[in-house]
């Protein structure tokens, strides 16, 4: 069997194509106008993820067809996702382990405990 | 001739055609490459003392019209993939071409910016956000250089596909060219507010 489409489908999408187009593009002059609004370090981050978020999931949905595709591929995508999260997860258990930490301080230490042990 | 297995036919266990699985596969893979460096950037930022704001650094405007000309690239990518399923083959080389052509302008934008960067003595080796930031707007430039070449053999050769009436095979190669560069758009959506809209510290 091809993986056919009709004339009728295709014609539909293109509507729905044009539309994510204009949502995209206001969506990016929302990104930039954001970026101006005093919501703090942690608020900017959380605002600017949430809209690329939205832009990203749209143009997953919609131009990559997701919306409408095979299990095989949901399923391959949500291993992906689990070991994304894993990796970020890594990263921030690495970083609480060391809050409050002064970065370069943990460095000097290492380098004396090297030279120490007789390291060159 | 043996005909490859589920080219054109959609293989019964995955719900696809096996270039579809094959490509989804690769972004698979290249999540976890951005991932990577993503993780990079947070661990970078939050061991760092200070960081600063995007805009203080590098120039949002160019880097604002870049991600309209991305986004404007991924439409026509998808419109020459429609115009294929349309029967419209003028129409594939328009919009193809019109992506070639999109993505061009972002790479000299981008160079335009780096060569800026450069003549300001500003290096990835002057300090760790620049680092971070040419290592990772890098290697996404290379994937749009690799992204162009793609959609160029598709541009060049297509019409012999579909004169040949292997016309579900090009639509089939377009598409998942297409997956490949919305990937790479999808990247940018990513890149542009972590680098240049962020505040600093």
């Amino acid at each position: 069997m091809a993986s056919g489409h009709s004339h009728d489908d295709v014609r539909s999408h293109v509507q729905s194509y044009l539309l994510v187009f204009a949502a995209l593009g206001l969506l990016t002059v929302v990104t930039v106008l954001v970026s101006y609004f005093p919501f703090g370090i942690a608020g900017g981050i959380i605002v600017a993820l949430m809209v690329a978020t939205v832009k990203g999931t749209l143009v997953a949905q919609i131009f990559m067809h997701l919306k409408s595709e095979a299990k095989g591929i949901y399923g391959l995508l949500l291993l992906t996702g689990f070991f994304l999260l894993g990796l970020f997860f890594l990263t921030i258990i690495t970083v609480m382990s060391q809050q409050g930490d002064d970065i370069s301080l943990q460095y000097q230490k290492s380098i004396e405990t090297h030279h120490s042990t007789g390291g060159h | 001739m043996v005909e490859i297995p589920y080219r054109t036919e959609i293989r019964p266990d995955t719900g696809v055609y096996n270039g579809k699985m094959g490509i989804w596969l690769f972004i698979a893979s290249e999540v976890m490459l951005f991932g990577g460096l993503f993780s990079t950037y947070i661990l970078l930022r939050v061991g760092a003392v200070s960081w600063p704001e995007g805009s203080e650094i590098l120039n949002v405007p160019i880097a604002t019209f870049n991600t309209m000309v991305l986004i404007t690239s991924s439409v026509t990518m998808v419109m020459a993939w429609a115009s294929l399923a349309m029967n419209n083959f003028s129409g594939f080389k328009t919009h193809m071409g019109l992506t070639i052509l999109l993505a061009l302008v972002f790479l000299v934008a981008k160079a335009i910016e780096y060569n800026a960067k450069f003549s300001h003595g500003l290096f990835p080796k002057t300090n760790t956000f620049l680092a971070i930031y040419f290592t990772m707007t890098g290697l996404h430039a290379i994937h749009i250089l690799g992204g162009i070449v793609v959609n160029a053999y598709l541009w060049f050769t297509g019409e012999k596909m579909w004169k040949a009436g292997e016309r579900q095979g090009l639509m089939n190669r377009v598409e998942v060219a297409g997956l490949y560069w919305h990937f790479v758009d999808l990247v940018w959506i990513f890149l542009f507010p972590t680098f240049y809209l962020l505040g600093g510290k």
